[in-house]
């Protein structure tokens, strides 16, 4: 199946329409709540060049594939210090309709396609060779399964657990995972999961720019994912959940299975009556929207259609052309998830929804040699909660229960997993 | 159309430009710190692409400047501009950065000053009503603090996401919530300023004892050579604080907006009404501009051209496209947003009444928010108004067609009284947060320009627009400009109706080459109507291009620009492309558009 991965040039008639507005820098203006969280975008936030905005990348990658440059390793660093969290591609098309997230995908993959990858990003993509997925934990992904006494196996499963590289492979998350079947089969659902045999969706290969390797593993996973017979995929890890609706598709035939987030799921269950949190949790708690859960957990919807001018210079598009923008996201089920539990009391961040301000981003952006960037936009998220007077966060996201985590220490905010939370107050 | 044709670089052997780059590189670094300088290309490029760039260089990007360099205080801005000075290169600051006079208009010769690190409210005087700024604080955040403290600022038509300092100092201020929010150059007090050599002046009240309250004294006003109608758009120097005042907002804290985007529906508070006023023609709109000023009712009144209304009601350009279609909205010409904020229940009852007296007496109607038991008797009035012009057969045709594509899906989503409310909810939130403009004006082509919107008074105005809109028609025969109608002029009324501005969009294609050739003829033919038809100094009277025709007509302003510039900038080092350049000559391409402009020149008919 040939991709649909956009390539620069692919994207300039409708990119080129950038007027440089800066309205990729911050939330739609009408849910602004605060001068002090306004920034949309944690890179120019951080790095306050215009070129790590949004826009400012566009046009990096205009000007890359029209020959007026070249990339230097400062140019580099400045298409990786960013999360590709989305908020500039959804604060954009509140108004327009320019593909800022995707010329972000081709401007990286440009950017590999010229002068490879960074040292770091280098490392991940030898241990994708090595071992099949990116993480430098030892072990086998079926290792929570043996753990857990329970057997791999997917025949006759309508339901697959796909658990992903760092549910599966990384302790500290584990316990997340571990709640979830519990959860689960304390609901009385069957799934199927596929242990040791679970491709990699290698997710962060897109996002370094590595489009072969991706798309190598992207046919993997989805002939797994085909061969299993499940007609619903469960994914815990919202990164796999975004490759699964976003991505692969792109490259291949996923038709006719639906992939859902296990807080979906969840919700699903609580509101049927089969899961009825009881023990109170008396806090208040602030739910923080992940970005590959929420205004990027859209599905890929292909067009190659054309720009056509009716009314003298009205463009449209021929067919109409469907965009993502954010409103179809997961921001409802996880907080009615937490509603259930007695005794929360919910407090909403200013930023929040397809607005939310990211954690701080994925393995991408670690790996890079970025760290800091992560540490700083985690704590800024923090801040954040405390001045909406939370005294937990709730997220579903391994990535930024783990940056948030790490950034809490200076206020005293624990953050904890919707599963964990639910799982807890079930007696789990 | 590039207008900087006659912008030559500067002299410059290799060996010199390869020197001139590192002495500028280890002074700027002197200056803010290794971290905030760049020289990288692709980096640079980022600064170079502009808004308008196709009209004042030809392509979508301006110069790529010499460096870009981010300074977080005065001093350091003093710093760089001293440096500049002493190397020989201009430089060019901006704050939000929208714009082609933010960008570098000559080779090899610019540094890019980025006040972006500058961004904080320094502070709020409730009491006093005022704000004092640095310049990366936009009109949206201010607004979003002032509120909290029953406080309301000016938001310029470019948006909330713009700088309020930039607005006050150096650009303009056009807006539609002028009638209780003034204009930005008016509003400007205390202002610190960083002149063209590097010297750091405080002008007014800040110079006498650090309190920014007032702008002309004690202490020097040089309100007039600084800042004046437009501003020097990055011409004399750079603003590094400035106070603005705020005006009383009787509304809540915060406005509770519901939704995902972009389908957002913020909540019209209680005491306050919004909604549409719709009258006849030309006249009965003036008529009840003024009616209205007058009476002092009103915290915003604003006219929107059919083609904007539909634009904000719509996602996307196909939807807008099918919408456009429906008569009615298509003839909904004279019309004006407004927006009371009663302080009570009594104040808002009292304002309304007197509106309606006055929509009455003009003959208008009214589309009004909420549950008024006469709200379908002024609506069938506005239908009544409306028919005047485009007949009741295209006036009630359309109902099916605007129940079905506009509020029927309203009505499911939020119920029949929300539903039908949709229209002022949006005009409300678009008008308050200053957040829909880009969709009102650039979405349709993917850019667009403005002209004629002279302040002056609302008939000036009006006949600024009558002019707009004839001398447009041939441009939209010609395929330069989206078929919106030819009337789409936008604007409104300023402090209490002093003075007014209607601007005539022209939205187009920026990637079109023929756009990107002739638009320019469009703002050149309506900036000479205003000089022939004696409508005031329109919106686009600057630079040096357009102060061969303004100067001789106003009092040879420029001479006096010129003077100032010199006095204040002997070594030419602050940008003075967008703001007076003696050594200006129309070149080739502006002369070829002159010639098009007088071949094709529209006949403009006022019917007084």
């Amino acid at each position: 199946m040939p991709h649909d991965h956009k390539s620069i040039e692919d994207l300039r008639p409708i990119d080129s329409k950038c007027v440089r507005c800066s309205l990729c820098k911050f939330p739609p203006l009408v849910t602004v709540e605060s001068a002090q969280f306004s920034s949309a975008c944690p890179s120019y936030h951080e790095y306050k060049l215009h070129s790590h905005s949004g826009g400012g990348r566009v046009v990096m990658a205009l000007s890359l594939g029209e020959g007026r440059a070249e990339v230097t390793d400062e140019a580099r660093d400045a298409f990786f210090q960013c999360t590709l969290c989305g908020a500039c591609d959804i604060a954009c098309k509140y108004s327009s309709d320019i593909e800022i997230l995707e010329m972000l995908y081709a401007l990286r993959a440009e950017s590999f396609r010229r002068v490879g990858p960074l040292p770091g990003h280098r490392r991940i993509l030898e241990r994708l060779d090595e071992v099949g997925h990116p993480r430098p934990e030892s072990g086998r992904k079926g290792d929570w399964l043996r753990e857990m006494g329970r057997d791999a196996g997917t025949e006759g499963r309508d339901l697959l657990l796909y658990v992903g590289d760092r549910y599966a492979l990384l302790p500290d998350a584990r316990k997340s995972l571990e709640n979830l079947v519990h959860l689960l089969e304390a609901a009385g659902v069957a799934f199927g999961a596929l242990g040791d045999d679970e491709p990699s969706t290698a997710r962060v290969a897109l996002d370094i720019g590595d489009l072969e390797r991706f798309d190598r593993h992207a046919e993997a996973v989805a002939r797994a994912v085909r061969e299993s017979g499940a007609t619903t995929v469960i994914c815990i890890d919202p990164h796999d959940l975004g490759a699964f609706r976003a991505h692969i598709p792109k490259v291949a035939d996923l038709d006719g299975i639906r992939f859902l987030h296990a807080v979906e799921l969840l919700d699903e269950l609580a509101s049927a009556g089969r899961l009825q949190p009881s023990k109170p949790l008396r806090k208040r708690v602030a739910y923080h929207d992940p970005c590959r859960l929420g205004r990027l957990s859209e599905s890929f919807k292909p067009w190659n259609g054309e720009l056509k001018k009716v009314k003298g210079q009205l463009v449209i598009y021929d067919p109409p052309r469907p965009v993502n923008r954010g409103s179809d996201g997961c921001y409802e089920p996880p907080r009615r998830l937490l509603r259930t539990i007695p005794g929360l009391e919910p407090v909403e961040f200013h930023r929040r929804r397809e607005g939310a301000f990211c954690c701080g981003g994925g393995d991408a952006v670690e790996a890079g040699g970025y760290g800091d960037f992560v540490a700083r936009t985690a704590a800024h998220r923090m801040e954040e909660a405390q001045a909406v007077g939370a005294e937990l966060v709730a997220t579903a996201c391994p990535r930024c229960e783990s940056n948030l985590a790490a950034a809490s220490s200076g206020h005293s905010i624990p953050v904890r997993n919707v599963i964990d939370l639910v799982a807890d107050s079930l007696g789990a | 159309m590039p207008i900087f044709e006659y912008a030559e670089a500067v002299e410059r052997s290799p060996e010199e430009l390869v020197r001139l780059e590192a002495d500028l590189l280890g002074a700027l670094r002197d200056a803010v710190g290794e971290r905030w300088v760049t020289m990288d290309p692709l980096i640079l490029d980022t600064y170079a692409w502009q808004y308008l760039a196709e009209m004042a260089s030809g392509s979508n990007y301006m110069e790529r400047p010499l460096a870009v360099v981010l300074p977080a205080t005065t001093a350091e801005v003093a710093a760089v501009v001293k440096a500049c000075n002493r190397l020989g290169c201009q430089y060019k600051a901006f704050s939000t950065g929208f714009g082609p006079w933010n960008g570098a208009t000559r080779p090899y010769q610019m540094v890019q000053i980025d006040l972006r690190r500058m961004d904080r409210i320094v502070e709020i005087d409730a009491r006093n009503m005022y704000a004092v700024v640095e310049p990366y604080v936009s009109g949206n955040q201010l607004q979003t603090e002032a509120m909290k403290v029953g406080l309301n600022t000016h938001i310029v038509g470019a948006g909330g996401q713009c700088s309020v300092l930039a607005s006050a100092t150096s650009v303009m201020g056009n807006s539609w919530d002028g009638i209780s929010t003034g204009y930005s150059g008016r509003n400007l007090l205390g202002v610190e300023w960083v002149t063209p050599t590097g010297e750091i002046a405080r002008l007014g009240s800040f110079e006498d004892d650090d309190r920014p309250f007032c702008g002309d004294g004690p202490g020097f006003s040089l309100r007039g050579a600084m800042r004046g109608h437009a501003g020097a758009f990055g011409g004399l120097g750079v603003f590094t604080r400035c106070a603005l005042k705020l005006y009383p907002w009787h509304g809540p804290a915060k406005l509770e907006v519901s939704g995902t985007s972009p389908d957002y529906m913020v909540e019209i508070p209680e005491h306050h009404a919004a909604g549409l006023i719709v009258v006849g023609n030309w006249h009965e709109m003036a008529e009840v501009g003024y009616r209205l000023c007058e009476a002092e009712i009103l915290d915003l009144l604003g006219r929107n051209a059919p083609a904007l209304v539909s634009a904000l009601l719509t996602v996307d350009n196909n939807e807008f496209a099918d919408l456009y279609e429906i008569p009615l909205l298509h003839e909904m010409y004279y019309a004006l947003t407004f927006i009371i904020a009663g302080q009570d229940e009594e104040d808002l009852r009292y304002k309304l009444e007197t509106l309606k007296q006055i929509a009455k007496e003009v003959g208008g109607g009214l589309l009004l928010s909420g549950n008024g038991r006469d709200k379908l008797y002024w609506a069938l009035r506005a239908l009544r108004a409306l028919a005047r012009k485009a007949g009741w057969k295209a006036v009630l045709g359309s109902l099916p067609a605007v129940w079905r594509q506009v509020l029927a899906k309203e009505v499911r989503k939020h119920g029949l009284g929300r539903g039908l409310d949709r229209v002022s909810h949006t005009m409300y939130g678009a008008a308050i947060r200053s957040g829909d403009n880009m969709k009102a004006a650039f979405r349709y082509g993917g850019s667009f320009h403005t002209s004629m919107g002279s302040l002056a008074s609302l008939d000036c105005a009006i006949r600024g627009a009558i002019a707009g809109e004839q001398i447009k028609k041939s441009f939209i025969e010609r395929g330069t400009i989206f078929d919106d109608g030819c009337d789409n002029a936008w604007g409104g009324v300023y402090e209490g109706g002093c003075f007014a501005h209607l601007e005539e969009l022209a939205m187009y294609d920026p990637r079109d080459p023929y756009c990107r050739e002739h638009l320019s003829d469009f703002i050149i033919e309506t900036n000479q109507a205003c000089i022939e038809h004696r409508l005031g100094m329109p919106i686009n009277a600057i630079g040096p291009p357009n102060h061969i025709a303004f100067s001789p007509a106003c009092m040879d302003y420029d001479r006096w620009q010129r003077e100032i510039k010199a006095a204040l900038d002997p070594a030419n080092a602050s940008d003075p492309s967008f703001y007076t350049d003696p050594s200006f000559q129309p070149g080739p391409s502006f002369q070829a558009a002159m010639a098009r402009v007088e071949k094709h020149r529209a006949k403009i008919v006022f019917d007084d």
